[in-house]
């Protein structure tokens, strides 16, 4: 079925994993329910989530890096029911209330005005992606997903491993992020695609010796430097990328990648538009459901999908996302914290990375800011430098631009 | 390379290459998420360095992350590397 790492589960493993769900309460009723779920270890969560659409109930999946306290606020903010952190047999309660809808897969997004917002997908919807996704994938039952990026992300999750399923083939899912083992795994799947973020391709690309070579690769949610993608393509029989957003999942693939903007073909199921290479618009991605405007911005010619900047601040730390005003809430929450903004600044090498000013009433050591940060907030999310300010430079009609704040380079 | 030599390394690479923001707090107590604040995209770039620059020959295993944790453990874990393992036979 599938190798979580050295560790090969079956589908007997999976079945006596629902029936021992089945006799938790908390789980065999989870139909109309919602769960978030936050968990280290990669089987057992993907069983519950496998577990849960089965049920028709909701999931809310929590990367495994989010402390307990930052985990039941995105939960809750999620309209969770239940959290389950750590394993399956605490459940936190968080709320009797009643959802407008269940049977969806929730992922948590930045709205227009920055608040985060919550995505959900109903597994229909999914199902149908997959269906899409795997009749224009180059890759067949034979072809190995390596699947080296977390299954907590709708890439991981939906396109690494769900695909790879539905396709008949045995996704590998690595969670041990040393680039040296990722290539020992590599060696042992000479037909394969492997999913990345940049920066895990970048170095993998770097250490791979003694001729070794890439099948397949796949490259997704931040751009690529094209010097990067130059070497992987030197090392690769062929090179991917996907392009996708939470509310529609992947909606375009590119075969072969030669320029790192350009994202590909819209997959059947959807209709996007951009504008013209004269003229390039916002992103909008069309399915039978409902139209979604990404604040990407792009164009389309001959077919393919080029991709341009975000038009918002939303902070891409290695493809994830770090919304500001979530960390600006739990900034503000800090007592002695007036008024705090959180914008990103580029690193040369590392690309994205969270700052933050603030203003307090008393002084604060940088690392109790860090330690009130870390208690709420995923390592990724926590602002990389601190700056104190008498005030925070406002624009002429009053408003805070995070764009201004950050323009330069982290030093 | 000595453990000294190990711990110079480690701070040329987090201060040249990696750019580290937090370089006053290096130490060899520090602990690289919580006092260094680095993140694993650094760490993988750290590892990089480790390869490639200085000719670390970082196991394809899973690491294990107690090793990672402070500068100081880490030296320790890149020492005992360097050691040639005599008594266990390699299968490769």
């Amino acid at each position: 079925m599938f190798f979580v790492n050295e560790h090969y589960y079956t589908l007997d493993d999976l079945e006596q994993q629902y029936t021992e769900f089945e006799n938790t309460p908390h789980l065999r009723d989870c139909g109309n329910r919602r769960l978030a779920v936050c968990m280290p270890d990669v089987f057992q969560w993907l069983a519950l989530c496998l577990f849960v659409r089965r049920k028709g109930g909701s999931i809310v999946p929590i990367h495994p890096s989010v402390p307990k306290e930052g985990a039941i606020r995105m939960a809750s903010s999620a309209g969770s029911h239940i959290l389950l952190y750590g394993n399956t047999h605490t459940p936190i309660e968080l709320s009797e209330q009643k959802n407008a809808r269940e049977g969806v897969l929730v992922q948590m997004s930045s709205g227009t005005t920055g608040a985060p917002k919550c995505i959900e997908r109903s597994w229909d919807s999914i199902e149908l992606e997959l269906e899409s996704y795997v009749s224009v994938l180059p890759a067949d039952h034979q072809t190995t997903s390596i699947v080296a990026c977390p299954v907590t992300h709708s890439y991981g999750l939906i396109c690494g491993v769900f695909a790879s399923l539905r396709r008949g083939a045995e996704p590998v899912i690595l969670s041990n992020m040393n680039p040296k083992y990722v290539l020992k795994k590599i060696k042992e799947y000479p037909k394969h695609i492997l999913y990345g973020a940049p920066a895990l391709l970048h170095t993998l690309t770097l250490l791979i010796r003694d001729g070794g070579r890439f099948d397949c690769v796949m490259t997704s949610g931040t751009l690529m430097p094209s010097g990067w993608l130059e070497s992987l393509k030197s090392v690769s029989n062929r090179v991917l990328q996907q392009y996708g957003c939470s509310e529609a999942g992947c909606v375009a693939i590119h075969p072969d990648v030669s320029d790192p903007r350009e994202m590909g073909y819209p997959l059947p199921h959807v209709k996007v538009e951009a504008g013209s290479r004269e003229y390039p618009g916002e992103i909008i991605i069309r399915d039978s459901e409902k139209t979604i405007f990404t604040k990407d911005l792009g164009y389309m010619e001959d077919g393919v999908l080029t991709f341009l900047a975000r038009m918002d601040d939303t902070i891409n730390v290695a493809g994830l996302n770090v919304y500001p005003q979530e960390v600006e809430d739990v900034l503000m929450a800090e007592p002695r914290i007036a008024e705090a903004v959180v914008y990103k600044k580029i690193h040369p090498l590392s690309g994205e990375r969270v700052c933050a000013q603030y203003v307090c009433t008393q002084p604060i050591e940088e690392q109790e800011l860090r330690e009130w940060c870390r208690e709420y907030l995923a390592p990724y999310q926590i602002p990389m430098e601190f700056i104190r300010t008498e005030e925070i430079k406002k624009l002429p009609n009053g408003k805070i631009s995070r764009k201004r704040l950050g323009e330069g380079v982290l030093a | 390379m000595t453990r000294e030599e190990i711990l110079q390394a480690l701070h040329d690479i987090l201060q040249h290459q990696i750019e580290l923001p937090s370089m006053a707090a290096f130490h060899e107590d520090a602990r690289l998420n919580e006092d260094l604040y680095m993140d694993s995209i650094m760490i993988l770039q750290l590892i990089l360095h480790l390869e490639v620059d200085f000719g670390f020959d970082i196991p394809d295993e899973m690491l294990v992350p107690k090793d990672f944790r402070t500068v100081g453990s880490l030296a320790d874990f890149l020492n005992r590397l360097q050691k040639p393992v005599t008594a266990e036979p390699s299968y490769d």
